[in-house]
């Protein structure tokens, strides 16, 4: 994800959402700044993680302009071919 | 001789009937003559018709003169003041029905997509949700929306 993240941030929102009710998005943050991480980290409000229906860590849903999901997957799901795909079908819609 | 003058005098009795009927039908159509200042009048015209010269001949177009007035006055107002209000209450009738169908035939120049169900799988659209960041900014599904915004929410723990 590193090396996909920066070829398209300019036209895909990327989050990084923590799932641990225990972790602030300050020790987030600062996880991410020990490991070199490019995209912004965020805790969830609410019942987002319910409502989403996020079991586990690791999760992914990508959501086109419309708010439609066109990707989602769980725990060790996909990968850095798949993920490439889901970010060119983002970046190719209207 | 005496033959020829009789028919004459037979032809101009004739000719003065019809000559009467019009100044009372005149009268009837001016209520503001008295009767008694039209009963004169009536007899003129025949005295009109046999005598030109005569000097009783002369109020009869007088009072043509004054009839005509009455008569050409009258009737207008009624036919110009009973049309108005009936346009009036045809028009703001109808004024109201045909405006709104108008306003609300405008809108239906753009086709509107059917709705996507809200649900937690692929197709469905992705229910609302909110984020804080480390800023303490807070993004939410309906101003990503907004932004014509596509987005990829990766769910992490440190552990």
């Amino acid at each position: 994800m590193k090396t996909i993240y920066p070829e398209y941030q300019n036209g895909v929102a990327f989050y990084v959402v923590g799932t641990d009710p225990g972790e602030t998005v300050e020790k987030l943050d600062a996880f991410a700044q020990r490991n070199a991480y490019p995209w912004p980290m965020a805790v969830a409000q609410g019942s987002m993680l319910r409502d989403l229906n996020i079991l586990v860590q690791s999760s992914k849903i990508a959501f086109d302009s419309n708010g439609v999901q066109v990707y989602r997957d769980g725990y060790g799901g996909g990968g850095a071919k798949e993920w490439r795909a889901v970010f060119e079908q983002l970046s190719a819609l209207p | 001789m005496a033959a020829l003058v009789f028919t004459l005098c037979l032809l101009l009795a004739c000719t003065a009937t019809p000559s009467d009927s019009q100044p009372e039908s005149r009268a009837r159509y001016t209520a503001t003559a008295p009767l008694a200042a039209t009963a004169p009048p009536a007899a003129q015209p025949v005295a009109a018709a046999v005598s030109p010269t005569d000097a009783t001949a002369q109020p009869a177009p007088s009072l043509a003169a004054e009839t005509a007035p009455t008569e050409a006055t009258e009737p207008p107002p009624t036919a110009t003041l009973l049309p108005t209000p009936a346009a009036l209450q045809t028009v703001n009738p109808t004024a109201s029905p045909t405006e709104a169908p108008t306003a609300t035939s405008a809108p239906p120049t753009e086709p509107v997509p059917p709705p996507v169900a809200s649900g937690t799988k692929e197709g469905q659209r992705i229910p609302d949700f909110a984020i804080t960041l480390a800023d303490g900014s807070v993004v939410t599904s309906q101003l990503l929306l907004e932004a014509n915004q596509p987005t990829f929410l990766f769910f992490f723990a440190t552990w």
